[in-house]
């Protein structure tokens, strides 16, 4: 019995002793959010509800991704925009328009412009996770079971200078976002809204945006049905793929 | 009396020809300086009406504070709507929907930023006159997928006709749209800011292009009065406040922003230049007129030792005065007429300047400079010749008649 007692001190002691060692940096925490989040091979559908005043719109797409640098996106729905693809290896993003059969690059101004009306940008979608290059990171604190990471950028090109990312302790996966300006403006907001998981690991199945610089507005992302480490066809990564 | 001053001019007709020959130069130059000033002024308002503002125009609210942004998320959607309540209004002559986008063309490494113009082909006869304007092919049909391209872009862009031109845009939604338009004809309005940076495309086409199906981004109005506009503007605005309150806004062409006043900036600066014009050729005749009275102080003094009246001296020197400036002035008005014609028939070609100047100025502004040929002009000028001939006759005629002849008979 008091062999049991000390064992528990022992125990506690250890526990107390070793949990700041053990403590994480934030760059620990983007590092595992990231590995969280990156697959193999992944295989989507997703709807997008673009809410702008009173107005909803839906759209529909079928994904592919492998590892992080890799995605194709189909849009299904509305008819307007069946058949735009989208392309993307590492930070680069090519497009596809069905209505005049030609791909286009997306570079320049037009990355900063809105992703199919959506309160994403192309950058949004392409910057995600690069963040551990451009920002120095730095663990503001822990508050409600997640962890708080202040982002400040490190070089200059970036549109979001700061950016506070709060991270579940458990999931470490992002559940909300904060992305300012140089000025300090508030610009973005994103927030998880939905988790589930796949096989024993978590994956974020209905986020939200909102792009405070457009009127009412906020973009949902929800994805209905997802598979992992399913073989994906070679040559789906491809330019020539997209005009397909 | 009117005997004596006929004889007086008469006699001495070297003196006479002079004084009448710079009285006609000055008159003959304000004729056709002022009719060159209101041929371009009245070029650029016809230009700027025609071609952008109408008469009124009927704008979403959200549109006119943003408008050189063009953004299509302000637009019109009850469109048939909107423009029958305008069609109501007794003094509106013509309403027709339009949409103006922007679009990036890359051109040359650069992006090139255009303007392209949804319109009804068949209506542009009634305001444009694009039908006339047309230089190359033809004109753009309803339901085609096909543009009309100013000259100077499509050379620009080294396009030829028949092309087709691949238009990448973002819809009103935000979504990147693309349309493969065939190039169906070339126009040219001789208007620098616009031969360069516009295209038409068909409205249907433009609405379908950017998702704006039923609307269009303004409503172009002509009326009978085009002085008149902002009354109907203020009824057409109050109607639409009732139904849709606030959402729309209509603009006349007198209040359309920065052009507008630019354009009065103008017209008082040539203002000015005018009123100099007027002022030295006044002082031309002033100047003459003076010189040749001066001159013939001794006649006077005769004239008053025979024993003619002040009152009657004063006569004759102003009846003298009034015959050469009818004469001249009617000469003059007569050669600055014939200036007049010949710029407004054939114009000043400054194509080259503004080739050279690489669209600096974008105003809108013809290539052709031409003169406004007006009766109301040329007459003007006349009266002008003739009111400063006999107003500079006034103060030596005033002398002379106080004179003593004995004191006038001795003067040089």
């Amino acid at each position: 019995m008091k062999f049991r007692l000390l064992l528990l001190v022992i125990i506690c002691c250890a526990v107390a002793g070793i949990a700041p060692a053990v403590q994480m940096s934030g760059e620990d925490i983007i590092r595992k959010v990231d590995s969280n989040l990156t697959f193999d091979s992944a295989q989507f559908e997703a709807k997008m509800l673009i809410y702008v005043g009173d107005e909803v719109r839906e759209k529909r797409m079928i994904s592919y991704a492998e590892g992080a640098d890799k995605s194709f996106s189909e849009f299904t729905y509305p008819a307007r925009d069946k058949g735009v693809k989208y392309l993307k290896l590492g930070d680069q993003m090519w497009m596809y328009l069905p209505s005049v059969e030609k791909s286009i690059k997306i570079a320049g101004h037009m990355l900063r412009q809105s992703m199919m009306g959506s309160d994403y940008s192309y950058e949004d979608a392409l910057e995600s996770r690069k963040l551990l290059d451009k920002y120095s990171i730095s663990l503001a604190g822990e508050k409600e079971g997640n962890y708080v990471l202040d982002l400040t950028a490190k070089v200059k090109d970036v549109t979001y200078y700061k950016r506070k990312v709060w991270v579940d302790k458990t999931t470490f996966i992002p559940m909300r976002g904060e992305l300012y300006a140089k000025s300090g403006k508030l610009l973005k907001v994103s927030t998880t809204e939905k988790v589930e998981e796949f096989g024993g690991r978590f994956y974020p199945t209905k986020s939200v945006l909102r792009n405070l610089l457009r009127k009412n507005s906020r973009t949902e992302f929800i994805i209905t049905s997802a598979k992992f480490n399913v073989p994906i066809p070679s040559g789906t990564f491809t330019e020539r793929n997209l005009t397909r | 009396m009117f005997k004596i001053a006929l004889r007086n001019i008469l006699r001495n007709k070297r003196r006479t020809a002079l004084t009448g020959l710079s009285i006609a130069a000055a008159v003959m130059i304000a004729v056709y300086i002022w009719s060159f000033i209101s041929g371009v002024m009245d070029n650029m308002f016809d230009n700027s009406i025609r071609l952008t503002s109408g008469h009124v125009r009927i704008l979403n609210s959200d549109y006119v504070k943003r408008e050189k942004m063009l953004p299509l998320e302000a637009n019109i959607q009850n469109f048939e709507a909107v423009e029958n309540i305008a069609k109501a209004n007794p003094n509106v002559t013509f309403t027709v929907g339009r949409i103006k986008f922007g679009v990036l063309l890359d051109y040359k490494d650069n992006n090139k930023p255009v303007l392209g113009t949804g319109i009804v082909p068949e209506s542009e006869s009634r305001i444009s006159h694009l039908d006339q304007k047309m230089v190359k092919g033809r004109m753009i049909r309803s339901g085609q997928e096909e543009m009309n391209i100013g000259v100077n872009l499509a050379r620009d862009l080294g396009l030829k006709l028949g092309d087709t031109l691949t238009v990448v845009t973002q819809t009103a939604y935000g979504s990147i749209t693309a349309m493969n338009l065939k190039i169906a004809g070339m126009f040219s309005f001789g208007v620098p800011s616009i031969d360069k940076t516009t295209f038409y495309i068909p409205l249907d086409k433009a609405q379908e292009l950017l998702d704006l199906e039923g609307a269009v981004t303004e409503i172009f109005i002509l009326v009978k009065d085009m002085n008149k506009a902002p009354e109907v503007s203020r009824e057409i605005g109050a109607s639409l406040d009732k139904l849709y309150g606030g959402e729309y806004t209509t603009r006349s062409w007198q209040d359309q922003g920065i052009l507008f006043i630019y354009m009065n900036l103008a017209k008082r600066v040539y203002g000015g230049i005018y009123f100099l014009i007027l002022f030295l050729a006044s002082f031309t005749i002033l100047n003459t007129m003076f010189m040749s009275v001066l001159e013939r102080t001794k006649e006077i003094g005769t004239m008053k030792s025979l024993g003619m009246k002040n009152r009657q001296v004063m006569g004759i020197i102003l009846l003298e005065a009034l015959l050469i400036g009818i004469i001249a002035s009617f000469v003059g008005a007569t050669w600055g007429a014939g200036i007049a014609y010949y710029l407004a028939t054939e114009g000043l070609d400054f194509s080259a300047i503004f080739d050279a100047m690489k669209g600096t100025i974008n105003l809108p502004i013809s290539y052709v400079y031409r003169a406004l040929f007006s009766w109301g002009i040329i007459f003007f000028g006349f009266c002008m010749g003739i009111f400063f001939s006999v107003l500079a006759a006034i103060p030596p005629a005033l002398r002379a008649a106080q004179m003593e002849p004995t004191e006038a008979l001795r003067e040089i």
